[in-house]
């Protein structure tokens, strides 16, 4: 198995068969990213396409600078973003206001649930609070950045999160009682 | 906004990490058109989109595709007649004058200063260009433009500004040498360096580059400005009369005149000069492809095809005269033979080439070879009579079966005359022809020919061919590659035989031991392995000389057409 230094430098010299190394090492990870903001599977494989597209052509650009899984994944959350930039879902959101009252409780930590589960409930939340979650919980920005890169106020990104987070707990809950209740 | 900041604690982030816990080693495999399609897509996209001429439907017809080529090739060359015509008026257009030169105490002098001061905006304004094309540039060479590609440069900047105050960037400046394995760089702190750090750190790298050009440029521009003002009083439009320029020039020297020379020239002249330093020359990682892509490659290939011979008969046969003849109806309309009597059709042909290339940079190819062309051509031409003044000729072909027309006599009639003995070939061919010695002497016989009754008679060339090929492939590094292909082909003839009975040979005198001709095509090469690959190609092959000698009575300028089936291995 080639290390990221070869895998890179043969992309480079777009050797087409370490471009399929480099593809069959990371498109399982980096479908996963596409499938949690894009919801239609046709829509998430053409971001990973258009991802991979955009790796192999600008490759000659990453530096080591960081992990290679790192930068790949960058890539295919910006591509992502652009996708989604063509409806701009997260301008569409509920006042501020309106979200305090159903705030939820901190307390909750996930059962013991499958990724295939997780990312089921992270598709069926409205995009613009898919969106930002999955920038703020799982890839880690905060919100003054995710503002910047959605091009949103700061409260808007604080309150279409705060709006995914109170639906994903209650559908947590839902599930939970709905465990509890079967044992 | 506050009962959100109030509402993020700490205690909120083990919710999050629990959720990105659970994606940290998720995965799913992909549909295998996904790589399909991305593959397509890397193909495709290392070629512009090229619009066929033949296209579609109506498009396809060929009436059509004629007529756009022949108004293509009309375009082409009224575009380059008008090229041609055009260039003398270049060297009429004035060109920038790159210095001003020092002011001297001659009005003339004072006058070209006036005039290359008049130009130094326009160098000034010529030099501030490349500051513009530097910064798409790097733009463009970020895979990551997605997240700020579309941002206005200004919000860019005062971004990049902000974040830079707010939390220092934890990644180095791009473009720093220096390369080292990440599971050394990164062992040590792959529990502490986050993916917030990494696109934290990504994020406010991207506007620190692209802002700095910006500022610089404003900076300067302001610089060029101040520098540009000693100058300013003489800068005289364009559109004022010389002898204007004349009298203010003469003006300023009076003034001047009174006034303590100081020794301005020391830094009168600033000017800022944009200067982009040059690239690098070449790092290593540049050059291994170049390296690499002079590669070696042999190859057999098979081509059937078309070969037409396109014989005519260089010199008109001796016609009977009608005293020296009965009169006989047949013979007094007997026409004068030309070499438009004579007619060639091609046939099947196959030719079987061995080659070897080298591919000299990325696009380019030389390749020579050795092949093996066996063409058969058809060539029609006005029968032999027969009458009582061809009595021994009739009745010798008869007896012998053989053909007679005008196109086998004039080949037999080479043959003895380059041989320069008439019974030998007499006695060769069977007596199926009435050579020139014989012709002396008109009572014995005459050939004479019937324009209405043709005869076909079959030819079999074979030569052996060495091409040197230039090839420019389209498609470099692909899967599926296409090259123009031309050249030169040596024909090293062998023999042909005529009609199954006469066969003539390179040392019969006919045919040249060794023409030239032209070779051209297009070939489309499909490599699915390092190693192989398979090549088809269809191919041009017109003769660029006679292929007979000039004493012949005969002449051919053979041209092959076909398909090229080939196997190559690269090394």
């Amino acid at each position: 198995m080639l290390d990221e230094y070869a895998l890179v430098e043969g992309c480079r010299r777009q050797d087409r068969t370490v471009q399929r190394q480099l593809y069959e090492r990371f498109a399982g990870k980096l479908f996963v990213v596409c499938k949690r903001y894009v919801k239609d599977p046709d829509e998430a494989e053409d971001v990973l396409q258009d991802s991979f597209v955009k790796i192999y052509r600008h490759i000659g650009s990453f530096r080591f600078e960081c992990p290679l899984e790192a930068w790949l994944k960058r890539v295919v959350i910006n591509t992502a973003l652009k996708h989604l930039r063509k409806e701009k879902p997260w301008e569409h959101t509920a006042d501020v206001q309106e979200m305090a009252p159903i705030l939820p409780q901190a307390d909750e930590s996930l059962p013991s649930l499958n990724y295939q589960y997780l990312l089921q409930l992270i598709q069926e939340l409205p995009p613009g609070c898919r969106t930002v979650f999955n920038l703020y919980a799982i890839e880690g920005y905060n919100h003054p950045e995710i503002a910047e890169m959605l091009e949103i106020a700061e409260g808007t990104s604080k309150s279409q999160y705060a709006r995914a987070r109170t639906l994903l707990q209650q559908k947590l809950r839902n599930e939970q009682r709905v465990r509890d209740e079967s044992i | 906004m506050s009962q959100f900041e109030e509402y993020t604690p700490d205690d909120s982030s083990d919710f999050d990490s629990a959720w990105r816990n659970a994606f940290d080693e998720a995965a799913e495999t992909p549909p295998p058109r996904v790589w399909d399609a991305i593959e397509r897509q890397l193909d495709e996209s290392e070629n512009p989109k090229i619009l066929p001429l033949w296209g579609l439907g109506w498009s396809a017809s060929r009436p059509v595709v004629w007529g756009v080529g022949i108004a293509a090739a009309v375009v082409l060359l009224l575009v380059g007649w008008w090229a041609t015509f055009q260039q003398p008026g270049l060297s009429e257009q004035p060109v920038a004058q790159q210095s001003a030169p020092a002011p001297q105490d001659t009005e003339s002098n004072l006058a070209t200063t006036g005039k290359g001061a008049t130009e130094a905006p326009a160098s000034g304004q010529a030099a501030t260009v490349p500051v513009g094309p530097s910064t798409p540039d790097i733009a463009q060479n970020d895979p990551t433009e997605s997240v700020a590609g579309s941002r206005r440069p200004t919000e860019s900047a005062h971004t990049s500004d902000q974040a830079r105050s707010e939390r220092p960037s934890t990644a180095p400046a791009s473009g720093r040498p220096g390369y080292q394995l990440p599971a050394d760089r990164y062992a040590g702190r792959r529990g502490q360096v986050t993916d917030r750090d990494l696109l934290a750190g990504s994020t406010s790298r991207r506007p620190s580059r692209t802002t700095s050009t910006p500022a610089m440029g404003e900076e300067n521009r302001m610089n060029a400005t101040t520098f540009a003002e000693p100058t300013a009083p003489s800068v005289v439009p364009n559109n004022i009369p010389e002898p204007t320029v004349l009298q203010v020039s003469s003006m300023n020297l009076e003034r001047l005149a009174n006034r303590p020379v100081q020794f301005k020239q020391l830094y009168g002249t600033q000017r800022i000069i944009w200067f982009r330093a040059p690239e690098p020359t070449s790092s290593p990682e540049s050059e291994q492809p170049k390296n690499q892509s002079r590669e070696l490659w042999a190859s057999v290939s098979v081509m059937p095809g078309a070969f037409n011979s396109s014989v005519s008969v260089r010199q008109a046969m001796p016609t009977p005269t009608l005293t020296a003849m009965n009169s006989n109806a047949f013979v007094q309309n007997t026409p004068a033979y030309d070499r438009s009597t004579v007619t060639s059709r091609a046939n099947f042909s196959v030719a079987y080439q061995a080659t070897a290339g080298i591919q000299m940079n990325e696009h380019w190819t030389i390749e020579t070879g050795v092949g093996y062309l066996q063409g058969r051509s058809t060539v029609e031409s006005p029968a032999q009579l027969s009458s009582s003044y061809v009595v021994r000729t009739t009745e010798l072909q008869a007896a012998s079966g053989n053909s007679s027309n005008l196109y086998v006599d004039a080949l037999r009639n080479s043959l003895v005359t380059s041989a320069g003995n008439a019974l030998n070939a007499a006695s060769d061919y069977k007596g199926s022809f009435v050579s020139n010695t014989m012709l002396s002497n008109p009572n014995v016989a005459a050939n004479v020919y019937d324009e209405k009754t043709r005869q076909a008679t079959a030819n079999d060339y074979v030569y052996v061919q060495v091409p040197v090929q230039v090839g420019y492939q389209i498609r470099p590094r692909n899967r599926l590659s296409f090259t123009v292909l031309g050249g030169m082909l040596t024909n090293w003839f062998v023999r042909n035989t005529v009609a199954n009975d006469l066969t003539i040979s390179a040392g019969d005198g006919v045919y040249r031991p060794v023409s030239l001709a032209a070779t051209m095509g297009l070939r489309f090469r499909y490599r699915p392995t390092q190693r192989w690959s398979a090549s088809l190609a269809g191919m041009y092959q017109p003769s660029l000389q006679s292929g007979t000698r000039p004493q012949a009575g005969v002449s051919n300028r053979p041209t092959a057409t076909g398909m090229s089936f080939g196997l190559d291995y690269h090394f």
